[in-house]
């Protein structure tokens, strides 16, 4: 609704005539897709398919009910009213119950898009029948009319364009409406292309890119939203983080760093989003099209096994591939000669902390690129505690050999011994080197001394790296206790072996009892860095806290259904308020 | 009493926009336009006692505690910049300040946030007190003893840098001592070390020889130094020619350095006594005090921000303080900030200008350019007036004229 509509601009739509009722316009083909009538400079392109049984079932949609239930939904609607009550206001406004007259003016579908050039947006919609639409947009005017003050403003069309019906909300919105077609433009071009499409029954609109098409023939046809970006193009439209993260995805750092799925969704030229709304919660799936990525880092390229299973109650946990052994190998076609120098100095550096071996042919190949990393709360001793607390991560991979371990222990004490030489330069007390046996197994692990009673405990007794190989296992993690942990875990386990997708599992409501461990410290935060006034931060936190309060779980795939398709799949799953 | 510092009795209208403004801005860091009024109505006398209040919000006071875990030195930089713009305490930050550049200590050196942290809590805590009990407090500080390198001052190993500069640049100044009187004020400071955060005081490390100091002998310690320093008739014009220079202008005349270190010493050495007496004195607001000296970097952000209402993050003009020349925490030596025209040199000033450009975007949608010049400039000088006049006359002109107004000379005299 357009409350800013100005009565000026009613005025004088109230003396424009509209031109003379021409004869009914020809029905839409049943089946012609909707994104046929949206002319193809949309660079952002919306659809709800499935939308519809969301519309019919109302509140008592299961992934609304669902989604109803969370501690976030309960909060919000305490705060600002329920949604049946919301549902009431709209229907008192519109005088007519909202939902049923969306689900009839959307039945055959409904459609956004939106030109960053020209920053207009552009709605859609086909009706069940002009009935409908005619039904729906007359509800529509005379609420506004009420709402202006103006009766009788836009009871009749303020022009006819060709066979469509033409309403004009002052330089806001122009509104058109051609038998079952209900169309919603900020310029006047934008709507007039819908209409030249709708007329042209043989009209491929942003069906004429071939790469829109290819998505969303195939696409879920029970969808509630569908929708394509067209990144290559936004680029120019957008901020500089958005050009920065494209930089990342293209290059082959980027894609070590991120992986080469992950990378590749990055730097793609388009995305095509869907997003399904189940009663265990919401599902986006996004791929990537024309998504350039180096083959040989990408999950599977070398045959190679997998850490074993660990059962912990982790904060997250993620299964990554990661073959840095061929990133070192294939740098002389990855990066140019300028780069070289740096890879040059971090094998040389890299041969220094593994006894003379050279990383990328002696280290490296002998250890699985698949890497499981582990994140969980771990138990501090009482004097040891830091204030503010953060999750210990662990890392665990795949040794050839478990002999190789012994290249990594002497590598994590070099390193050790020689940040504990570079804080003794600055009269300050480095980490401590422990050598200790639990339950027959080895673990090197190191620690600050402990802190002097009542001269707090800091960030830093976060930190107590440790590293371990269980079998094959090759376990390096922020905490000696986490390590342990995990070497008991996996005590016995071989690695796995076949294929698998990249992913990562959270574990939100673990992730809300650390904020809440943190409050203190997050609220600060933001008032020095932000400069949010202490209510204002304190409330930022707990709608946060309620937000991973709200989840059970998130699970995040990233797959390859097809050798040229990158698919990122991301499912929360609702979590349901305690009575 | 010196003539200099008679108590000021404003004739009718003295107490005006340009009087009240040099009082809040040399007393704290500037004013917001509804505390100028109120300034304005309550007169000077109850103004003043504003002055020394503390309304800081507990829970400003309670961030950085949550914080400190966190080994940050930005946000403890970000802390004091919110205390200071905050304005709750706005003479017990100003003298925070002074203290912290007459103590220059740096975590540069220091690289524990704790320790800088209780540092500052010190020169807030006594920063309006006992002199005596601030310098006796400050020798003792762990960040001080890590920065001057009290903790190998060991005997038969003296180390005299803080010997040195608690004569040179804390307490007497050049040409009141020798240096055998280092020498020997670094023998009796020996042993006094930090044990993890603390202070301690090792026996075994003390030198408890007989030693001459400032011309007297003794078994003397660290505290029977400071009070030996204390005691020179050199000491109280120091203190009165930091606080002098602080709040009246550069190079105090010979009249006002005794006059001042004698109302120090009458006043039983209370800082906090001595400054409303100073404060409320012909001297203070005498037309040589007023602007007389180039605007800290943080006094200039601080009123800045105070007068236009501008909600910028503490850690942000923190991080403009910096570029500007001025980072919290992180004085460039044992002398403090160089301050003066160094304040404004060619680098420092760039960074000073887009500082306050940036200001006068944040603040053009709520005010404009009238608005801020008699804010910030209550004097409201005529060429800046008409200038500002000029620049109104040009479409969407608020940015451009507050800029111009903040980066005109006359704002940058403090």
């Amino acid at each position: 609704m357009n409350r800013a509509l100005p009565l000026t601009a009613f005025a004088v739509l109230c003396v424009l005539r509209p031109g003379l009722p021409g004869p009914p316009p020809a029905p839409l083909v049943p089946e012609r897709a909707i994104a046929t009538l949206m002319p193809v400079g949309c660079r952002v392109y919306l659809e709800g398919p499935g939308l519809e049984p969301l519309l019919r079932g109302g509140l008592a949609h299961p992934f609304l009910a669902a989604a109803r239930a969370t501690p976030l939904a309960k909060a919000l609607e305490e705060a600002g009213g329920s949604l049946e009550q919301a549902l009431e206001r709209a229907d008192a406004w519109l005088g007519a119950p909202a939902l049923p007259l969306a689900a009839r003016m959307t039945q055959r579908g409904v459609a956004l898009g939106f030109d960053p050039e020209h920053e207009a947006g552009l709605l859609v919609a086909v009706a069940s029948d002009a009935a409908a639409a005619e039904e729906g947009l007359t509800a529509i005017f005379a609420a506004l009319e009420r709402q202006h003050g103006v009766p009788g403003a836009l009871r009749s069309a303020h022009e006819r364009w060709e066979d469509a019906e033409v309403w004009f909300l002052g330089e806001e919105a122009v509104v058109a409406r051609r038998g079952e077609l209900s169309i919603v433009g900020k310029r006047r071009e934008d709507v007039r292309a819908v209409l030249a499409l709708a007329a042209d029954p043989g009209a491929r609109g942003m069906l004429a890119c071939p790469d829109l098409q290819a998505q969303y023939e195939a696409r879920a046809p029970d969808a509630a939203l569908w929708a394509w970006l067209a990144m290559e193009e936004l680029e120019a439209f957008g901020d500089e983080g958005l050009r920065a993260l494209r930089r990342v995805g293209l290059a082959p750092a980027g894609q070590g760093l991120l992986g080469a799925e992950l990378g590749a969704l990055c730097g793609a030229r388009a995305l095509a989003l869907s997003l399904a709304l189940e009663a265990e919660g919401p599902e986006l799936s996004v791929r990537a099209v024309g998504a350039p990525h180096v083959a040989s880092l990408a999950p599977g390229a070398r045959a190679a096994e997998q850490p074993a299973e660990v059962a912990g109650e982790d904060l997250g946990s993620a299964l990554l591939y990661r073959d840095y052994a061929r990133f070192l190998a294939d740098r002389a076609t990855l990066f140019p000669a300028e780069a070289q120098a740096a890879f040059a100095e971090t094998i040389t550096t890299g041969a220094l902390f593994f006894a003379g071996r050279d990383l990328g042919s002696e280290v490296l190949p002998h250890v699985s690129p698949w890497i499981r990393l582990v994140a969980r709360a771990v138990e501090f001793a009482p004097e040891r505690r830091p204030e503010i607390t953060l999750p210990a991560v662990a890392a665990i991979a795949v040794l050839d050999d478990p002999a190789e371990g012994e290249a990594w222990t002497s590598a994590l004490q070099t390193l050790i011994a020689i940040l504990g030489v570079e804080q003794a330069q600055k009269g300050q007390a480095g980490l401590g080197l422990y050598l200790s046996s639990v339950d027959g197994i080895e673990l090197t692990s190191a620690r600050f001394p402990a802190p002097r009673p009542g001269e707090g405990v800091d960030l830093r007794y976060n930190l107590e790296p440790a590293m371990t190989v269980v079998g094959r296992h090759l376990i390096v993690g922020t905490h000696v206790a986490l390590v342990r942990e995990l070497a008991r875990e996996l005590e016995g386990k071989p690695p796995l072996d076949g294929s698998a997708q990249e992913q990562l599992r959270l574990a939100p409501r673990a992730l809300a009892g650390l904020l809440a461990d943190n409050r203190a410290a997050l609220v600060a935060h933001k008032m020095l860095a932000e400069g949010l006034a202490h209510a204002d931060a304190l409330e930022e936190i707990a709608g946060l806290e309620r937000v991973l309060e709200s989840l059970d779980g998130v699970r995040i795939e990233v797959r390859r259904p097809t050798p040229d398709v990158h698919e990122l799949w991301l499912a929360p799953i609702l979590a349901v308020a305690p009575r | 009493m010196s003539a200099t510092l008679r108590a000021w009795r404003p004739a009718l209208g003295a107490w005006d926009r340009p009087a009240a403004a040099h009082l809040l801005r040399r007393a704290g860091f500037g004013a917001s336009p509804e505390e100028l009024e109120q300034a304005l109505g309550a007169g000077l006398d109850a103004t003043l006692e504003r002055l020394f209040e503390d309304r800081t919000p507990p829970e400003l006071d309670g961030s950085i505690q949550a914080l400190l875990a966190a080994e940050s030195l930005e946000l403890l930089q970000a802390w004091w910049m919110a205390r200071i713009v905050a304005g709750g305490a706005p003479l017990r930050e100003r003298m925070t300040l002074v203290w912290h550049d007459l103590f220059a200590t740096s975590h540069e050196k220091v690289q524990d946030v704790r320790l800088m942290h209780g540092q500052n809590e010190l020169l807030r805590r006594a920063g309006l007190g006992d002199f005596r009990l601030l310098l006796h407090g400050i020798a003792r500080d762990p960040a001080m003893l890590v920065w001057l390198d009290g903790r190998s001052n060991r005997k038969g190993h003296p180390n005299e840098n803080f010997a040195r500069e608690v004569l040179e640049l804390f307490a007497l100044g050049p040409g009141h001592y020798d240096e055998r009187d280092v020498q020997e004020a670094a023998r009796a400071f020996s042993g006094w070390g930090t044990e993890g955060r603390s202070f301690v005081h090792a026996p075994e490390h003390h030198d408890d020889g007989p030693k001459t100091i400032l011309g007297h002998q003794g078994r003397f310690d660290g505290v029977a130094a400071l009070d030996l320093i204390l005691a020179h008739p050199a000491c109280a014009r120091h203190v009165a020619r930091v606080l002098l220079e602080a709040f009246v202008a550069p190079m105090p005349t010979e009249e006002e350095l005794e006059g001042l270190a004698g109302t120090l010493l009458a006043s039983d050495w209370d800082v906090g006594r001595t400054l409303r007496v100073l404060l409320r004195s012909e001297l203070f607001f005498a037309p040589r005090a007023r602007r007389a000296r180039i605007a800290a970097p943080v006094e200039c952000l601080a009123a800045a921000s105070r007068a236009l209402g501008a909600r910028v993050p503490p850690r942000t003009l923190a991080r403009r303080a910096s570029a500007m020349g001025q980072a919290l925490f992180r004085p460039p030596s044992v002398k403090g900030w160089e301050g003066g025209r160094a304040w404004i040199h060619a680098g420092h000033w760039i960074a000073r200008h887009n500082a306050l450009v940036e200001l006068a975007r944040q603040a053009a949608p709520s005010r404009n350019g009238f608005e801020v010049l008699r804010d910030v400039l209550p004097e409201e000088p005529p060429a800046l007036r008409a200038a500002v006049e000029r620049l109104a006359r040009e479409p969407s002109s608020d940015p451009a004229a507050i800029a111009f107004v903040l980066t005109a000379p006359e704002f940058h005299l403090y």
